[in-house]
């Protein structure tokens, strides 16, 4: 892994091998300008060879492939990318509170008014989900695939890990949407979805102050700061990444969100 | 040069140049616009002394004056509520300085986007000719700032399609936008004393407007909408089921046009701005 931060050898370079691999055995890894991280490591006895795959500034890349899980592109040139790119965050989200509510100790890890938020919250961001789904195919554009959601990490026995993890969600969501909002084109169409995305991150946000002030009960916890992040989708989705298996390619991704 | 700011000095040459939006939004990326929260008045204050910020519409300016006008309503009615002896009890203090602290921040980052086009503050009355004693009875305070927060949610949400013409500028306005919100949830669960039940949730079920007075009703019709972009989100599958017209309508939040928010906030201006 000593190995894996080398960016100034690929920078330039077009996306193809610098090296050819040798060894039987090879020692992958993907650098870039999105640094990307090492996926595979394994090193052949007598010599080590790399194969880098370059990926353009303007191109972010997480998760390693996987056969099992659909590959998904984000194209952000144009309105469909920003779209796909919400749908898959709830996606995220709904696939989330699904699986909390339907726990088996969900009425035992949380107090009656904290299962009415979570089951609000369930049902919000399917409805975020449902909709954005139709909405893309309505406008001719293609969804993406369901995502396969990796929530190994999260405890739903534990009211902590299930709250913690509601509030990294439900901020990267409102992040994600301000961050998205200035991508739409400026035109009729794109004010209009960004009316309608403006309808969904509001709720987003209001999800956020009740998920940390039920964490940190009447403290200034529920808004931490007078302006809310607006984060690029190259950040968003890496932060994202841990809870899904798929591998996304996000294309035209502007360095500022 | 206090007030030159980024609406000052137009250079139709240096638009010229700017190239696509895209191009634009890379540049202002160049001229160091934050991404972070605590960078955003830095960020448009970088953007007042760059080229994109050249040539910003009027109309651009009246919706920032519009925002302008709803902040320091809001400012000062968490100031007035905060230094009123004996109005917020001490569990509540927290909550209402920091919305009061947001709003104060919120002002500052319009009066310095604005510069020398900033409208004056107006004259407020939060009595509203006598109907309302908001600093001397805490129930209608908490009422007040409920109906201000929502309304404020939704005042944003109208003018954002007016600010794609300047991504930076769109960008900076939804990072207040979503705190607005987070001031409305929080105000709203704790005017249900946080039993999390409709009609005191931290999102609008309908168009309930929960315990506030019939006067405020305004701030909520049209919130019961269910259908988004053609689509009736109260015919969607849900958990089990189709999703409840109740959950349909919590889950998107609606828009008010400069008009509606100006007749809700009309009564709290006795002088308003030059």
């Amino acid at each position: 892994m000593s190995e894996s931060n080398r960016p100034e050898e690929s920078r330039g370079q077009s996306p193809t091998a610098l090296e050819r691999p040798r060894g039987r055995r090879d020692f992958l890894k993907w650098t870039g300008a999105s640094a990307a991280a090492v996926f595979v490591a394994a090193c052949d006895d007598t010599e080590v060879r790399t194969i880098t795959e370059v990926t353009p500034p303007d191109t972010v890349i997480v998760n390693p492939p996987d056969p099992e899980y659909a590959a998904v592109t984000l194209n952000f040139s144009n309105n469909f990318g920003v779209l796909n790119y919400a749908y898959a965050l709830e996606q995220l989200e709904a696939a989330f509170y699904t699986q909390v509510v339907a726990s088996s100790s969900f009425s035992t890890t949380f107090s009656e008014p904290v299962r009415r938020v979570l089951v609000d919250l369930r049902d919000h961001e399917i409805a975020h989900r449902e909709f954005l789904r139709r909405a893309i195919q309505a406008l001719g554009g293609t969804p993406i695939p369901g995502l396969t959601p990796n929530f190994t990490s999260i405890d739903f026995a534990s009211r902590d890990s299930v709250l913690t993890t509601a509030r990294t969600f439900e901020d990267l969501g409102v992040a994600a949407y301000n961050g998205a909002g200035p991508l739409l084109s400026n035109d009729d169409a794109g004010r209009t979805l960004l009316t309608v995305a403006g309808k969904i991150v509001s709720v987003e946000a209001r999800h956020a102050a009740a998920i940390r002030d039920i964490l940190s009960p009447r403290t200034s916890a529920f808004a931490p700061a007078s302006f809310d992040d607006a984060l690029p989708p190259g950040q968003v989705l890496n932060a994202a990444a841990p809870f899904i298996r798929n591998r996304i390619t996000a294309t035209n991704v502007p360095s500022i969100g | 040069m206090e007030n030159q700011t980024i609406l000052d000095g137009l250079d139709p040459e240096v638009l010229d140049r700017m190239g696509t939006r895209r191009d634009a939004l890379r540049k202002a990326g160049g001229l160091g616009l934050g991404l972070a929260l605590a960078s955003v008045p830095l960020g448009l204050a970088a953007l007042a002394k760059g080229a994109f910020a050249q040539g910003i519409p009027a109309n651009v300016v009246s919706v920032l004056n519009f925002a302008l006008v709803l902040e320091e309503l809001e400012a000062e009615f968490y100031t007035l509520g905060a230094a009123a002896p004996g109005l917020i009890p001490a569990s509540d203090r927290t909550l209402f300085v920091t919305i009061r602290d947001h709003e104060r921040a919120h002002v500052e980052f319009l009066r310095d986007a604005l510069g020398s086009q900033a409208v004056a503050k107006p004259t407020f009355d939060f009595t509203a000719g006598g109907a309302f004693s908001p600093f001397t009875d805490y129930a209608q305070f908490r009422a007040l700032a409920q109906a201000f927060e929502d309304t404020g949610v939704r005042a944003y949400k109208g003018q954002a399609g007016n600010l794609l013409v300047a991504p930076a500028i769109l960008r900076a306005a939804l990072t207040i936008h979503s705190v607005e919100a987070r001031h409305a949830s929080e105000v709203r669960r704790l005017n249900g004393n946080f039993t999390e039940q409709a009609p005191q949730k931290g999102w609008i079920t309908l168009r309930n407007r929960g315990a506030l007075p019939a006067a405020t009703q305004p701030v909520y019709d049209g919130e019961e909408n269910l259908v988004q972009a053609g689509i009736d989100i109260s015919t969607l599958p849900g958990a089990s089921g189709t999703l409840s017209a109740e959950a349909a309508s919590e889950s998107f939040d609606e828009p008010l046009t400069r008009a509606e928010v100006e007749a809700i906030v009309d009564p709290f201006i006795v002088d308003p701005a030059a």
